[in-house]
């Protein structure tokens, strides 16, 4: 079920057109993309080593957001709860999909 | 994912959230809809803020500042400018400092609205799934959503995850992978949610399915998964032709699953209805799921959850 002309990216890389199309979109699928310095197979690519699994699954995962040293509730009722102890405001962050999660 | 990386990672909001406030964070598509105490709170609320002239129906989604009490201390729509946040939370603060205290919340948990309650399957898995587009390494590239990273949770029932066991621990044992997990996993979580929230495939969008359990180590309790999936819309308007490959570890000792570490690579192309602007053509999408750990954020429900039937009942 091809349906781009895989050998054509594959030369079209090869002369440097891959460099336009990385501007355009994500960059060439064949290969040449990087996530946190880790190389990401394109689809021809059926098993990866497992040291090399090892380390892009490492990289998909997200380190250091700021976002997350704000101690969030996800319960509404504990939450108040919380608000009342500790004599404090209650931050409502309330999104279509949540926002710690799918948003 | 605009919010958590432009405003809630901002130090000025960080700081002032964590120190000054109780921080929580909810999907309004559940607390607009529940018929008991937290949703009766939030709707107080909500009908005191931006939205409060908006039909009954319409979206209450946005900031909201409040006491326990349910007494607006201020509100906004959510705007990707943690500038207008700061403001918004300091403006509450002064607005705070001027209202009485007479909180009454009751410290008892009240019952909750059954058909709105998500939570983990009890002796279940709960794994983490995150989602990226790997980029170009064109320096000096301004940040778009598609930076971002896409978020959500996979559950798996406690009678799903010892399916996922051999009956025999054998080298190059087979294990069929339960219709039920496989079809969850790739309609519900093989997503683009990198810009929000994803249309999920519908089951005639799965043009190929091929999943293989195996056992790769008795000796470590590991599984080797292998496989390869393709999804497509009619007319082709979304795609992804991926491949999968994950670790399963069983701790025979403790009788639990100790690493469940799955990856997919491959290329997607097109946007969802409410999360446009993907990568033109075909572009690399890399999906990782793990382990969730314990904190709050751990428990929040996966997105397709919202249809609990259609979630955990896809494929049987």
């Amino acid at each position: 079920m091809i349906r781009y002309p895989r050998l054509l990216l594959l030369v079209a890389a090869t002369v440097g057109v891959a460099g336009a199309q990385e501007k355009s979109g994500a960059g060439a699928t064949d290969g040449a993309c990087r996530l946190a310095g880790q190389p990401v197979p394109g689809f021809a690519v059926k098993k990866l080593p497992e040291e090399q699994f090892r380390k892009l699954h490492a990289a998909v995962a997200p380190r250091g957001e700021r976002w997350t040293e704000i101690p969030w509730e996800t319960d509404l009722q504990a939450a108040r709860q919380r608000a009342r102890r500790e004599r404090k405001p209650l931050l409502m962050w309330v999104m279509d999909g949540h926002p710690l999660g799918c948003t | 994912m605009t919010g958590r990386e432009l405003v809630f990672s901002h130090p000025d909001v960080v700081r002032l959230a964590r120190d000054s406030f109780v921080p929580y964070a909810g999907d309004q598509w559940y607390l607009h809809r529940q018929k008991d105490a937290p949703g009766q709170y939030f709707w107080k609320v909500a009908q005191q803020g931006h939205y409060k002239d908006q039909p009954e129906d319409a979206s209450r989604q946005g900031i909201y500042v409040a006491t326990p009490d349910g007494r607006l201390l201020g509100s906004d729509r959510f705007s990707p400018s943690p500038e207008r946040m700061v403001g918004l939370l300091r403006r509450s603060l002064t607005q705070a400092k001027q209202t009485p205290e007479t909180t009454t919340v009751a410290d008892e948990a009240p019952a909750t609205d059954a058909r709105y309650r998500r939570e983990p399957p009890s002796g279940g898995l709960v794994l983490d799934v995150f989602t990226r587009i790997p980029r170009s390494d064109a320096a000096g590239e301004k940040w778009t959503p598609n930076h971002a990273t896409g978020r959500d949770h996979m559950w798996l029932t406690h009678s799903e995850w010892r399916a996922l066991l051999p009956a025999s621990w054998k080298k190059g044992v087979r294990v069929a992978v339960p219709r039920a997990v496989a079809e969850r996993l790739i309609r519900f979580h093989l997503v683009d949610n990198v810009r929000g929230e994803p249309p999920v495939w519908a089951p005639g969008e799965i043009k190929q399915s091929e999943l293989t359990l195996t056992v790769a180590d008795p000796t470590a309790g590991r599984l080797l998964l292998e496989g390869v999936t393709r999804l497509e819309t009619k007319g082709s308007t979304r795609g992804y032709d991926a491949r999968l490959q994950g670790y399963v570890e069983y701790d025979r000792a403790g009788d639990r699953i100790k690493r469940c570490d799955l990856l997919t690579w491959g290329e997607a192309w097109g946007s969802g209805p409410y999360t446009p602007g993907a990568p033109s053509g075909r572009f690399p999408l890399v999906i990782a799921f793990s382990l969730a750990g314990n904190a709050p954020a751990d428990r929040v429900p996966p997105q397709a959850s919202r249809d609990l039937t259609d979630y955990l009942g896809a494929g049987r």
